[in-house]
């Protein structure tokens, strides 16, 4: 099966972003696909790597990195969502003369339409938060 | 899922669910950006208002003095669709 993953809450107020990294971790270990994960709304918030919970809590941020890095996942944070919460990439920082970045390992800033593109293209469009 | 369109030739059919109030929280503003994205990838495209998402459908919204974008006002009430 091919899925898709939205999330649309930030990091530890609300539980959607953990339980997509659960669902998407388990679909891969399955032996499914999983297409790509777009963040939206607060969901950008999952991709600043200035995230810093206390040591004994989980780390959302780094959790995504590294399951993105070990099976090559693609994750797009919304631009527009992006702009309005202050994640910035190198190219945004450029772009909007802003003084710094702030994306995390293995996230990119990119347009809606890689929303749509994905809901084209899985099998399964899964929505994670409010 | 229907042949035809654009996007790699693929339509598919999305619903959006719309269950918040326009102006209390971003969802409504930041769903339609994603609503019209949607149709401009000539996806079949369609919105459903439940709970307080009625509320985005009412006419003569005035967000002025809330210092907020009024962005629903292309939307069509109830009694036009």
């Amino acid at each position: 099966m091919k899925f898709g993953i939205v999330v649309n809450e930030g990091p530890y107020t609300h539980e959607a972003s953990d339980t997509a990294y659960q669902f998407s971790k388990a679909a891969l270990e399955k032996g499914h696909e999983v297409l790509r994960v777009f963040f939206y709304h607060d969901g950008v918030n999952n991709g600043t790597r200035l995230t810093t919970p206390p040591q004994d809590d989980r780390h959302i941020t780094n959790r995504w990195s590294e399951l993105a890095e070990q099976h090559g996942l693609d994750l797009v944070v919304c631009i527009a969502a992006a702009q309005r919460r202050g994640i910035v990439d190198p190219d945004e920082a450029k772009r909007q003369g802003k003084d710094a970045n702030n994306i995390a390992s293995g996230f990119r800033i990119s347009g809606l339409g890689q929303l749509i593109e994905v809901g084209i293209q899985a099998d399964r469009l899964m929505v994670f938060g409010d | 899922m229907e042949e035809g369109g654009s996007s790699g030739g693929v339509t598919k059919k999305f619903m959006y669910i719309n269950r918040r109030a326009p102006y209390g929280t971003i969802y409504a503003l930041e769903g339609l950006e994603v609503v019209l994205i949607g149709a401009a990838f000539e996806q079949d495209v369609s919105m459903v208002f439940l709970d307080d998402g009625v509320f985005q459908l009412k006419k003569g919204q005035n967000t002025e003095e809330a210092e907020m974008k009024n962005f629903f006002t292309g939307l069509p009430s109830p009694g036009d669709v």
